[in-house]
């Protein structure tokens, strides 16, 4: 009867302590999980912020007029003055793009108003709507981009 | 399913989530990279057929000293799913190439510009998206 008792204690105990494991790991499972959401949350967050913003406006060199008069309808070109080549863009804008974008804006505007003008030289002043200062120009022998 | 085997469940389907979303960014990173690299060894071919143009006096239907009436070859013309413009000055030559991969923005293909100032052999590149 003792034997017994000692036995069924014995099972008892055992049973106990791999509840008690059990748990734990379970403990340990599910802070793991929290970390592991948290970590993901921060990966995509972080890469959210980081990532590159790309292209603020649509550029196709194919259809010049096309792209110039999307942009005067979206507000980004705000005048152009066709003779002297002189182009009014938001000012806002400008300074959110990238250093590549700007100088395809300038681009496909010098083209665009060389086309316009029937000049083989690309002639072009691009001031900004706020101050008028001067964001680009291009003559034929170099193009500044500010 | 014990708790046990569910929560091991959640735990790796978080981690293999985790993986595929960089897996899937970092690929996307590298094929932007790899099509604005393919663009710019592009735009430098056109670059030395564009000097080439510029140095044949206008007998050898070159340009005389000027970039004025070089026209983008044929070859790059027609190219599928890559598109070029070449816009020759007096003495600066602007290129601009537009790639078949998505750029950064998710929208538009990427794009890198190329400026060969006057006066110097250096050109400078942009990524424009």
């Amino acid at each position: 009867m003792v034997w017994e008792e000692k036995q069924r204690n014995r099972i008892l105990a055992r049973a106990n302590l791999t509840e008690a494991r059990i748990r734990e790991r379970n403990k340990k499972l599910r802070r793991a999980i929290i970390g592991m959401l948290i970590l993901g949350g921060a990966v995509i967050l972080v890469d959210q912020a980081t990532r590159n913003r790309g292209a603020l406006v649509p550029i196709d060199f194919k259809d010049q007029a096309g792209t110039v008069s999307n942009w005067q309808r979206i507000g980004f070109v705000k005048s152009i003055d066709m003779p002297s080549a002189d182009v009014v863009v938001d000012e806002v804008e400008w300074k959110g793009m990238a250093v590549g974008e700007r100088r395809a804006v300038v681009m496909l505007l010098a083209a665009y108003c060389a086309a316009q003008n029937q000049k083989p030289d690309y002639r072009l002043t691009i001031k900004g709507n706020v101050a008028q200062k001067l964001l680009a120009s291009v003559d034929d022998k170099r193009i500044i981009v500010k | 399913m014990g708790q046990q085997q569910l929560l091991l469940l959640i735990l790796s389907s978080i981690v293999v989530s985790m993986a595929t979303y960089t897996g899937v960014r970092l690929s996307e990173i590298h094929n932007q990279e790899q099509n604005r690299d393919r663009l710019q060894t592009e735009l430098i071919h056109i670059y030395i057929i564009a000097t080439e143009y510029k140095m044949k006096p206008k007998s050898f239907a070159g340009g005389s000293g000027s970039y004025t009436g070089f026209e983008l070859p044929n070859a790059y013309a027609t190219e599928p799913g890559v598109s070029y413009w070449v816009g020759p000055s007096d003495q600066t030559l602007e290129m601009f190439a537009s790639g078949s991969v998505t750029g950064s923005d998710g929208v538009n293909p990427v794009r890198v510009t190329f400026v060969a100032p006057s006066g110097s052999l250096q050109y400078q590149f942009a990524v424009a998206n």
